[in-house]
């Protein structure tokens, strides 16, 4: 009699910490906080789990109201017997009480950049302070626009652009790179028509929407975006070895959930950034250029405007597809 | 007396329990915590952490309900009768059948360990535990998407998973043949043998719905532990480490490997996370990266020690490894150039 009790008990704290979970989300939902931690088109997902946790939850607590104990118990050939101490029950109801409590307290923690300085450095130094070894050679090939292809396309424009590279090679800057081969287009033909809406415009503002995108047809195609003007958002990161009026322009961006963020970064320079901190989220209107190092070209932001901004409501950029 | 006293004590419990979460849901705002000063990694630990767990409950609520259906509505005799009767000719459908099934690898370590227990033979179990995660049409989506530009990866990652599965399906046989590796409580082994006379009272949609809530609490608490520890790793481990220690053809899958093993991503999202290491590492780390992390990780292996006996985790973990890691090297031999 003391045993079942005891299960129904167990049954009726279990039911309060689903609806525990069914208010976190509910609340995540509702303040739109739920962004900060899963990327939109995981959504659906969420949903479903809130509504079967409320489910589940009511079930569970007029469950442990039952005065039947075969409700109780369900016979399925595994253990329902809580063994062991209270001591070891409290323990293991706080595993799942806590993601309650702090996902209340701490719903809109946003990454900052000292998540990048662990993170993000293969896109730095780590990547290129090394000759390439031969694979890397090749992933560095297959990322950007054959050079071969570019030759053929316009040999005068592309020794032209050597002799740029030469002379960029003296800028001795450690290179925020967004991505390797990352990322392709998914509906067909989108890329191609993005870029080419991108071609006709004087100036491009980078949408929080369209901003992976954006900025890897601008990094595959640096030559083509020369002397456009950009306006992008995001925050300030400064790698150790960055001159006072360098920075990185970079967002985390998103494919399901904050574990797999990654670094979306433009690198930068302008006087006006010299005071600024890491962290600190700007708005800036600049001119691209290019610079080079080690095989790779990357855009280069001259900063003409610069503007501390709030964090905005959505801090991350998102994996539409 | 002493009765009375103690269900008190268990409803002011509950009581507690509920005014903290209504507290929490109206009035806690995170403006006002500002002010403690927690460091800033501690709470990047906890995003990740929250944002691991978010992620992954929905997946391993569908688990647990296609676990409570197979428990409610399978019956053994079904599973004896469509697995063929030899061990071998067993492998190749189960491979099949995890290609079908759009599970991840939070979700599929309760259904195995359901139909272990219905009666599906271990090395089965295994293949369906190590394949589906990987041979899914979502998984193969998004590692497409994320590998347009180098379609061999896709490729690669979706013909080892389903080669590889038959072949580690195939060593545990040799060295487990059936023996049961699940731990079975005493309650447990009681109730096998009353599983002859099911209780009638209790209908069967809500018999799978206190499975699911049951099974949810017993896998939760093996999820969220390795959720934790999988978002310290995120947070504090550097990764350019990773690339000096694994710069040639045999430590680059290594440590890629390690490294799929420790951040625990879900199978559907590791393939983004993997691109952005293109320029980095070897094609075939690469691969190692996505093939070994969905079959295990740290999470998951948390889970199967929960459920399975030590002796078999430890040797299905080494047999993992080994063949992962050596298919690997033999692909890069043969077939990268």
């Amino acid at each position: 009699m003391q045993a079942e009790r005891d299960y129904g008990f167990h049954i009726y704290i279990r039911g309060i910490i689903l609806i525990g979970f069914t208010m976190l989300l509910f609340k995540l939902i509702v303040t739109g906080d739920i962004t900060n931690f899963i990327a939109p088109r995981m959504m659906p997902f969420i949903y479903f789990a809130t509504g079967t946790f409320l489910f589940m939850g009511v079930v569970q607590i007029w469950r442990s109201g039952s005065k039947n104990p075969e409700e109780v118990y369900c016979n399925c050939g595994f253990s329902h017997n809580q063994e062991g101490s209270s001591l070891q029950s409290i323990l293991i109801y706080s595993i799942f009480i806590i993601p309650v409590v702090t996902g209340f307290m701490f719903s809109d923690t946003v990454l900052d950049s000292s998540i990048i300085a662990k993170r993000g450095i293969k896109y730095g130094q780590g990547l290129y302070t090394k000759p390439p070894n031969p694979e890397e050679a090749r992933a560095i090939q297959e990322s950007n626009t054959s050079r071969a292809e570019e030759y053929l396309n316009d040999p005068e424009g592309y020794l032209d652009k050597m002799d740029d590279e030469v002379e960029g090679d003296g800028l001795d800057i450690p290179l925020q790179h967004p991505e390797g081969f990352e990322l392709q287009d998914p509906p067909e033909g989108y890329y191609e028509q993005l870029e080419q809406e991108l071609l006709t415009m004087s100036k491009i503002i980078v949408e929080d929407d369209k901003y992976i995108p954006i900025m890897n047809i601008i990094d595959s195609n640096v030559d083509k975006f020369i002397g456009k003007e950009l306006e992008i958002v995001g925050f300030v990161y400064r790698e150790l070895d960055f001159t006072d009026n360098q920075i990185v322009i970079a967002r985390f961006g998103l494919s399901c959930c904050v574990a797999d963020a990654s670094v979306y970064g433009t690198l930068s320079t302008g006087d006006m950034v010299k005071g600024l901190e890491n962290d600190q989220w700007v708005k800036v209107t600049g001119v691209i250029s290019k610079t080079t190092y080690n095989d790779w070209e990357l855009p280069y932001l001259h900063i003409k405007e610069l503007e501390v901004i709030d964090q905005p409501s959505q801090p991350y950029i998102y994996e539409y597809y | 007396m002493r009765g009375s006293v103690t269900s008190l004590s268990k409803d002011l419990i509950g009581l507690a329990l509920i005014g903290l979460f209504i507290y929490l849901f109206f009035f806690i705002d995170f403006s006002d915590l500002q002010k403690v000063d927690i460091p800033r990694e501690w709470l990047n630990v906890n995003t990740i952490f929250l944002s691991i767990v978010l992620e992954a409950i929905p997946f391993i609520l569908l688990g647990v309900f296609v676990s409570a259906l197979i428990q409610t509505f399978v019956s053994e005799e079904w599973i004896q009768r469509y697995i063929p009767k030899n061990a071998i000719a067993a492998l190749i459908p189960a491979a099949l059948l995890g290609a079908i099934f759009p599970i991840c690898e939070c979700a599929i370590v309760p259904i195995v360990r359901r139909l272990i227990k219905k009666g599906m033979p271990l090395h089965v179990g295994v293949v369906f535990l190590i394949g589906a995660p990987i041979l899914n049409p979502v998984v193969f989506a998004s590692t497409y998407y994320a590998f347009q530009a180098n379609l061999e990866i896709v490729y690669a990652r979706m013909g080892l998973a389903f080669v590889l599965s038959i072949i580690i399906g195939f060593l545990l046989y040799l060295v487990f043949k059936n023996r049961d590796q699940l731990r079975w409580t005493k309650e447990e082994l009681v109730g096998r043998t009353r599983e002859e006379t099911p209780l009638v009272n209790v209908n069967k949609w809500k018999a799978t719905l206190y499975h699911a809530s049951d099974e949810f609490f017993e896998m939760g608490k093996y999820l969220i532990l390795g959720a934790f520890i999988a978002s310290l790793f995120q947070t504090f481990l550097d990764r350019s480490v990773l690339q000096t220690i694994g710069s040639n053809e045999i430590t680059s899958p290594m440590v890629m490997m390690a490294f799929a093993y420790v951040l625990s991503l879900c199978s559907e999202a590791d393939a983004f996370v993997a691109a952005s290491f293109g320029g980095t590492f070897t094609a075939g780390s690469i691969i190692a990266f996505l093939v070994y992390g969905p079959m295990l990780d740290l999470k998951n292996t948390i889970m199967l020690f929960a459920y399975f006996k030590a002796r078999f985790v430890i040797v299905f973990m080494i047999v993992v490894t080994i063949v992962v890691f050596l298919a690997v090297l033999l692909y890069q031999q043969f077939m990268l150039f």
